[in-house]
């Protein structure tokens, strides 16, 4: 049997190939971007020496730290309209 | 990070201006980026906080103490330890020491192996799994590569242990003075080009135990502010006082020794009676070299006198391996007292040390290294008597040639991929900064995954900011073995940002 006796056979392998193509390179892309957050992951601990603590201390210290920074830009969220709006207020 | 305003060539210009280039004392020392150093403070500063948070625990019951403890604290003894001073080795040291003192299960040639072992309770105790990890070494001092088991010197060294045993059981004054001990002191004195020369059985000791022997109550001893430790031991043993200078600053040496010469004593004004200045050949930590031309002048201009240890360069610089009174290619007979060690270049143990007769003939009376030690052993010997003799050779040459080559090549290819790299460029030891813990950490965790082992040093031997991995380079490594290594601190150099530099443009290896 040959390739000729089968004249659907290359389209069909062409566009199964096409198809996959697509689904690969989502998938690399999804790939790189968990590898990328991963990257981001490590940078953290390696720049505040997390890197060297215990897995409980990691969690203590982010733990701590999301929970500074989250009530910061929270404040910042409801305050500062107001605090902006009065200062163009007194300065105007 | 990207590259640099300026292009290579005005930078080029710029450090030869600042760095008092004349080819053979080209160095650099690259100042710390702020933010490396900014971040270097935080992580010490977590580490601090958490460290005070597991001290409270210990010190609370709520955790096991796992470190030594005082046995006898509750029935009010004088405390036994310090605890504040083991805070750091505790709290910082101990959670990362997988990667020092790795214990290693071949000889430490250019390719060596590791024992491989498994923590359980992050780092308090190893447990050995008895596999060992094969891995290019970076490490070791082996600078002419003399550290193998086959070969001339390791069958002179076996057939010196067939013909006179291991020990002497006794001391050099006694009944240890044995043939090949006269045959390598007048060995090494020819290879010097000296008149005499002695010999001890441990490096750190000779300098320990012979400046006392030399310097006494009533000197002055000028040391270099990077000297090793076991000469500044030396120099508070012999009670002679001391005075720091800057790391190779000769302005500041000649301000002190005018200072000394004009004012004497501190508070009585009496003259000194002799004095020194201690420096070394090249220096490990900073992979900097002396600056041999201007110290002799300094001292022939103040009559001092100048011990120069030359431990990492003799054997490893100069065009015949006679250290850097052979690589600045001075009159020997200028440096009063050489010393050095036989660890480094020669694959061996021990230290020498070198001038003229009077003063070695002195050291044999009045040292106690000499007096008290027992002689060296007779295949340590053997072994440094052959690698002498081969220095001598054409295969000698080539070693030292392949060095330099290394040396040189490995420099060049980290410097032009924009990591800051301390020293002069023709130093066998490469010392490369990572500043942060955390970096240096993870930094020699992935080169021993890839199969390089790499020395990392960190806060008591550096200072705080300045953690480092210094490469020490051998005869024995061959251009692939640097490749590899280079392709690897490219990786990783990538990968967590080590290319600190801002007078170089940084690049992949791919693109040099």
């Amino acid at each position: 049997m040959t390739l000729n006796d089968h004249p659907t056979f290359l389209r069909h392998k062409l566009s199964y190939t096409y198809k996959n193509c697509h689904w690969k390179t989502m998938l690399s892309y999804i790939r790189r971007f968990f590898k990328f957050i991963h990257w981001l992951y490590l940078q953290y601990l390696l720049n505040t020496a997390l890197y060297m603590l215990e897995p409980w201390e990691r969690l203590l210290f982010s733990t701590l730290l999301f929970a500074i920074l989250s009530t910061a830009l929270y404040s910042a969220l409801v305050f500062l309209p107001h605090h902006v709006r009065s200062m163009i207020q007194f300065y105007s | 990070m990207t590259g640099t305003l300026f292009s290579k060539a005005d930078k080029d210009i710029e450090i030869n201006k600042n760095n008092d280039c004349n080819d053979l004392q080209c160095e650099e020392f690259e100042e710390t980026p702020l933010y490396a150093a900014v971040l270097t403070y935080l992580s010490y500063a977590i580490l601090c906080l958490f460290g005070w948070l597991r001290d409270f625990l210990r010190q609370s019951n709520i955790e096991k103490k796992r470190g030594a403890v005082d046995p006898n604290a509750s029935l009010g003894f004088v405390p036994l330890y310090q605890s504040y001073e083991s805070f750091y080795t505790r709290n910082m040291y101990t959670r990362v020491r997988d990667i020092f003192n790795r214990p290693i299960a071949s000889v430490p040639g250019a390719q060596f192996e590791l024992t491989e072992r498994m923590s359980d309770d992050y780092n308090w105790t190893y447990r050995y799994t008895g596999r060992t990890i094969s891995a290019v070494n970076f490490g070791s001092y082996n600078y002419l590569g003399f550290a193998e088991r086959t070969g001339q010197c390791a069958t002179d060294a076996i057939n010196g242990l067939k013909s006179y045993a291991v020990s002497s059981c006794s001391t050099r004054s006694e009944i240890g003075t044995q043939r090949y001990h006269v045959e390598l002191e007048q060995l090494l004195a020819n290879f010097l080009g000296v008149e005499s020369s002695i010999v001890f059985g441990m490096g750190f000791a000779t300098n320990a135990l012979n400046l006392p022997a030399i310097a006494s109550k009533g000197d002055l001893i000028l040391s270099d502010e990077m000297n090793h430790v076991s000469l500044i031991i030396g120099m508070r043993i012999s009670g002679a006082s001391y005075q720091t200078f800057a790391h190779n600053d000769m302005n500041d040496l000649e301000a002190k020794l005018h200072a000394a010469i004009v004012h004497g004593h501190p508070r009585t004004n009496r003259p000194w009676k002799k004095i020194f200045i201690v420096v070394e050949g090249v220096y490990s930590m900073e992979g900097s070299i002396c600056r041999l031309p201007q110290l002799i002048e300094l001292k022939k201009k103040y009559k001092a006198y100048l011990y120069m240890d030359e431990a990492h360069s003799i054997g490893a610089m100069g065009k015949n391996g006679r250290g850097i009174v052979d690589y600045f290619n001075v009159n020997v007979n200028d440096v009063d007292i050489l010393m050095g060690t036989f660890t480094k270049s020669f694959g061996s143990a021990g230290g020498y040390i070198a001038g003229r007769k009077s003063l070695i003939d002195h050291i044999r009376i009045h040292s106690h290294a000499n007096t008290y030690a027992s002689s060296m052993s007779a295949p340590i010997v053997q072994q440094i008597i052959s690698s002498l003799r081969l220095l001598s050779s054409p295969e000698g040459k080539k070693r030292i040639c392949q060095l330099a080559d290394n040396a040189r090549y490995f420099r060049r290819k980290l410097v032009d991929m924009g990591f800051i790299v301390y020293g002069n460029k023709n130093s066998p030891v490469v010392p490369m900064l990572l500043y942060l813990p955390a970096r240096v950490t993870h930094f020699n965790r992935e080169m021993l995954r890839r199969g390089i082992a790499v020395v990392t040093v960190g806060f008591p031997a550096t200072k705080l900011l300045e953690a480092r991995v210094r490469f020490c380079l051998s005869a024995a490594h061959t251009r692939p073995m640097l490749d590899a290594a280079l392709a690897a601190i490219d990786e990783i150099g990538t990968d967590i940002c080590l290319r600190y530099s801002s007078r170089h443009v940084h690049r992949r290896l791919k693109d040099l």
